[in-house]
């Protein structure tokens, strides 16, 4: 971990502040014309696509700081920026000394309210000292090596390697694609169920009721021949029931 | 003073009915802030160490079917008598410019109702103020609603008096099957049927009973399947008619099944409690994935309030006291942040003559008092920590999870948050952000404040009345989030009181009884004015 934090800080010092002040097409086209993240892109893909926006004319880098009508001209900051980092610097280089056995471990016992922490043995930590202190010099040796006489525009990883960086894994395109992207559609799903077959079923009881009523309603025609007939039809129906249940008895 | 609190919108009404619209409105601001006030001294007023009934009047009123005039309130209905009373004020002051008394008089004769129901301890009291509420509310919906308010409004009544129905026969069902059981007069009231009830070892027909109740509670609530009236009614009513419905209308399903259900039945709650977990995690998650669906703001909102109750249910049925305090909580909780929401969208939509998401955008910029307190109110609803909806959802979660036999379905839920969040913010980006409608476009520093000059003399931002109208809400639902005293000891109090009779009852099945007999770890829960909310935290971690 040691090495590898090394190596990439020493490598964005390097190209931050000693190498001429030129900007690397890719990371000028962060956002595309449509203002979309090319992060994805690989370089010679990025190329590519800036070419074709410098036919188009006029491209848009959308928010872009770093648009090349507009340079905007370095600086020092001022006194409110210079006055808070100063500060972080000084604690973030005083204050290690604070948990080693130089000051006795006071922050361990700090963080245990007073109690003795545990620590280990003293050449333990100091074998721990040395290797992780070799460590950074190594990462930051090799990330010397590699940038210092080099074009860093150029594309050191082959492709395969950028684009797996450059895309996190594929981590975030997992859970978009395989996590949220499901979790969201289902939205349709539940609202088609409710709206066709929860109301659906509900405005169809409604709806059965209405036309139960409608067709009672129609049959009071207030004709006495009708009531007549219906009087008629179901005794004969009562009847025939009696008659089936009787027979249904005896048997 | 409940007689003075129903009597006073009742009066109101009579006067508002009978003057014209310009003093209607006044009348109806005066009953319900009256009334608000009087709820509130009585509010504070309530000694909430015992939890116990207080304000009673107990009239004789058909002694010889054991009927009276029984009212009165405790910790659980407290609440809910001061909020009815506010909302009510809200939603006239959000309503003024209405042209037609009568509109101001059915608010205030809902308001009469809804309080008899929070009061009411005779069933058959209880009912009858129960069908009162109903019939205003389908005027203000079939009268003064959007485009589509015929349907809505006969959908809600119909959905509403086949649940009363089923509960009315459950009332009478419960009353003589008591006096049978015992021998003893025929009774409606309520502490005379919990007696009996816990005398009796068995009623025949109790499962079906306790199903009778819930019939009527669980569509107030609501509870899918049954929710499918709420999307018509609340989209379709005015903002007012909104506010009152998603603030205390639904509110009387949770308290019912809190004070019936449980109160008289905790045997049968115990039974089905599988059962009403497994429909309050649907509410929950489908309520939340409707809402995501709607292409219309306030039926967004609506929908959001299907998810909301679901954890009001979910943590009635958790069966414990941390469990029915966040029931509670967040009912009050949901009915100011609910009513806001729908109050902020009944003036945006005023102003945009539209509710379709998709035809607006930038209203931060373009009305940034209104958007700021919309925006509050959104995330308000997705349970904000800070504001009241956070301590209502988490209490009830927590509750849900503490019971073996509720914790899977308090997990479910969560994953209801997580949707609820997601259509929340999907809802603020695409209506408040952005630049607003109107705006020159080839202005440079758009976002830097200049336009606002340009958009002013497109869109009003909130009037002074609209602003008073929202800032009790605002005001109230913040104070309830972070200082969650102003709620707790009277919850709490009343809610062990509540489970304290109910563990009397040896009708309680053997599975899961331990549970259900448990005290909450916590004993600061009950001792009241001893509870903050850091400590509850620290008993949920409790083995």
């Amino acid at each position: 971990m040691a090495l590898l934090t090394a190596f990439y800080t020493t490598r964005m010092m390097i190209i931050a502040f000693y190498k001429p002040r030129t900007v690397a097409p890719w990371a000028l086209a962060a956002w595309n014309q449509q203002g979309e993240p090319t992060l994805n892109m690989t370089q010679a893909e990025v190329l590519e696509q800036r070419a074709q926006d410098a036919g188009h004319g006029h491209g848009g880098h959308g928010e872009s700081e770093t648009d090349d009508a507009h340079p905007h001209k370095p600086h020092e900051s001022g006194p409110e920026m210079i006055i808070p980092l100063v500060l972080l610097g000084v604690l973030a280089m005083t204050m290690g000394f604070l948990g080693s056995p130089l000051s006795n471990f006071w922050f361990q016992r700090f963080v245990y309210f007073g109690a003795t922490p545990e620590v280990p043995p003293l050449e333990t930590l100091w074998v721990g000292f040395i290797v992780s202190a070799l460590l950074v010099f190594v990462g930051a040796g090799v990330s010397v090596a590699l940038y210092w006489n080099r074009d860093h525009t150029k594309q050191l990883a082959p492709d395969w390697l950028t684009r797996l960086l450059q895309r996190r894994y594929f981590i975030d395109d997992f859970f978009y694609a395989g996590v949220a992207k499901i979790g969201y559609d289902l939205q349709f799903l539940f609202a088609w169920f409710d709206r066709v077959v929860v109301d659906g079923f509900v405005d169809f009881v409604g709806g059965a009721v209405t036309v139960i009523g409608d067709t009672l309603r129609r049959a009071q025609t207030g004709a006495v021949g009708w009531y007549a007939g219906l009087t008629v039809a179901g005794a004969i129906v009562m009847v025939l029931a009696f008659a089936i249940a009787f027979a249904g008895g005896a048997r | 003073m409940i007689t003075l609190l129903i009597l006073i919108p009742v009066l109101g009404a009579i006067i508002a009915a009978s003057s014209n619209a310009e003093i209607a409105k006044r009348i109806a601001v005066a009953a319900s802030l009256l009334s608000t006030i009087i709820s509130g001294v009585m509010y504070f007023t309530y000694n909430t160490a015992g939890g116990a009934m207080a304000f009673t009047e107990k009239v004789p009123w058909i002694p010889s079917l054991g009927i009276s005039y029984h009212v009165a309130l405790d910790g659980l209905s407290l609440p809910f008598v001061v909020l009815t009373a506010l909302l009510t004020l809200v939603s006239v002051l959000a309503q003024f410019d209405q042209d037609k008394k009568s509109f101001y008089a059915l608010f205030l004769v809902m308001q009469a109702g809804i309080t008899g129901v929070f009061a009411s301890l005779d069933l058959v009291l209880f009912f009858l103020f129960w069908e009162v509420v109903l019939i205003p509310m389908f005027f203000i919906i079939g009268v003064w609603g959007y485009e589509n308010r015929r349907y809505a409004a006969i959908k809600f009544v119909l959905y509403s008096l086949t649940g009363s129905v089923l509960m009315l026969v459950g009332i009478l069902a419960l009353a003589f099957g008591v006096a049978n059981a015992t021998g003893q007069p025929l009774s409606f009231d309520f502490d005379v049927l919990k007696t009996q009830l816990e005398a009796i070892k068995a009623l025949p027909g109790i499962g079906l009973i306790f199903w009778a109740f819930l019939a009527a509670f669980l569509i107030k609530l609501p509870a899918f399947p049954v929710h499918t009236w709420l999307p018509h009614a609340h989209t379709e009513a005015p903002t007012g008619g909104s506010i009152m419905l998603a603030g205390v209308l639904l509110k009387m399903g949770g308290y019912g099944i809190l004070r019936f259900n449980l109160g008289l039945m905790p045997g049968e709650m115990q039974t089905y409690q599988t059962v009403l977990a497994i429909l309050a995690t649907v509410g929950v998650v489908y309520g939340a994935y409707c809402a995501m669906a709607q292409k219309d703001l306030k039926r967004m909102v609506a929908y959001s309030s299907v998810n909301h109750m679901g954890y009001v249910l979910l943590g009635i049925v958790s069966l414990n006291a941390m469990g029915i305090h966040g029931a509670v909580y967040q009912m009050v909780a949901h009915g100011l942040i609910t009513g806001l929401m729908f109050m902020m969208v009944g003036f945006l939509s005023h102003r945009t003559h539209t509710r379709v998401i998709a035809n607006m955008t930038g209203m931060y910029a373009a009305m940034p008092v209104l958007g700021a307190i919309m925006w509050m109110a959104f995330l308000g609803g997705l349970g904000l920590p800070g504001m009241a909806g956070f301590i209502g959802e988490f209490t009830a979660l927590s509750g849900t999870v503490k019971n073996p036999d509720t914790a899977v379905y308090g997990y479910i839920s969560l994953l209801g948050i997580m949707i609820t969040a997601g259509f929340i913010l999907y809802a603020i980006q695409r209506v408040l952000l952005g630049r607003a409608p109107g705006s020159s476009d080839d202005e440079h520093h758009d976002d830097h404040g200049s336009s606002h000059a340009h958009t002013k003399s497109h869109w009003h931002d909130l009037s002074p009345l609209e602003l008073a109208a929202a800032a009790p809400l605002v005001i109230l639902s913040v104070v309830l989030g972070l200082y969650p005293n102003l709620l707790t000891p009277w919850i709490d109090g009343s809610t062990q009181a509540l489970l304290e009779t109910v563990r009397g009852v040896t009708r309680l099945g053997d599975k899961g009884e331990a549970h259900f007999y448990e005290k909450c770890e916590c004993r600061n829960l009950g001792s009241g004015n001893g509870y903050n909310h850091d400590e509850s935290l620290e008993c949920q971690l409790l083995p």
